[in-house]
């Protein structure tokens, strides 16, 4: 995933098991928010997505973090946004 | 799982690899089948059986469960009274063929195992012994041996345990 405020796009790319590898390359513009999604995953464990959601409300996955401190996750999420909001 | 984030100010680039993550998947994977295995072999060792040894003239029967070997008399280079692991075996050798392995019980149940070597031994010394006969029963509890199973499922869980709590990302896989 690379945000580029000069360049004023967003590209993410991944592949997932049993899913189409994705490739998206977008205007900066074009996103409406960044979203952290959370979910019990047992064992008193929460899984984690970050989605990049467009004005046309199409999105693009940009991280599962699987091994990272919560307030790492939210120090990078706010980044994100930051940069997000600033282009 | 490694994770490389930047952020410039003016740009920000996450990059994630799941390699490390299947890896540790392959690793619990081959740790279970290796456990299943070891877990069937101690099962195989600790079969409840029962042994029956006729020794005469000619040699002597063995009756293994509903196994019947015959050992002729004059193949039969000794007999000894072994522990294989935690159980009692009486092991055979033989002239031309492999060792012969019959289990005879846990370990310390020696007595009747021994009446069965002694048996042998005097089948194979004497030929003009008198036929006797022997028995032992192995009374060693069917079922895997604790003492490899309980640590090997303990490991197991905690490497479980280090793979799904999320500790840091300094954790790389």
């Amino acid at each position: 995933m690379v945000i580029d405020r000069g360049a004023g796009t967003i590209v993410a790319a991944g592949r997932r098991w049993f899913r189409e590898p994705w490739h998206v390359e977008r205007p900066l513009a074009a996103v409406a928010r960044i979203d952290l999604r959370s979910r019990y995953a047992g064992r008193g464990q929460r899984g984690h997505e970050l989605f990049a959601v467009f004005k046309d409300e199409t999105e693009a996955l940009l991280w599962t973090p699987a091994a990272v401190m919560m307030s790492t996750l939210e120090q990078r999420v706010a980044e994100i946004r930051a940069l997000v909001g600033r282009a | 799982m490694a994770v490389v984030y930047e952020n410039t100010g003016e740009v920000i680039r996450l990059t994630q690899t799941r390699t490390g993550f299947r890896v540790a998947v392959y690793v619990v994977g081959v740790f279970w089948v290796i456990g299943a295995a070891l877990m069937a072999f101690m099962a195989g060792h600790r079969t409840e059986t029962s042994l029956v040894c006729e020794a005469g003239a000619d040699g002597c029967t063995l009756t293994e469960g509903l196994h019947v070997t015959r050992l002729p008399r004059a193949a039969i280079v000794s007999a000894k009274l072994v522990r294989d692991l935690d159980l009692t075996v009486v092991r055979i050798e033989m002239d031309a063929t492999p060792r012969f392995h019959a289990i005879c019980g846990a370990s310390g149940d020696a007595a009747d195992g021994q009446r069965v070597v002694e048996a042998i031994e005097a089948a194979r010394n004497d030929a003009s012994h008198p036929a006797i006969s022997a028995s032992c029963v192995g009374r060693a509890v069917a079922g895997p041996n604790l003492a490899i199973v309980i640590p090997a499922a303990l490991a197991g869980w905690l490497l479980v345990l280090l793979m799904t709590f999320r500790f840091s990302e300094g954790l790389a896989w």
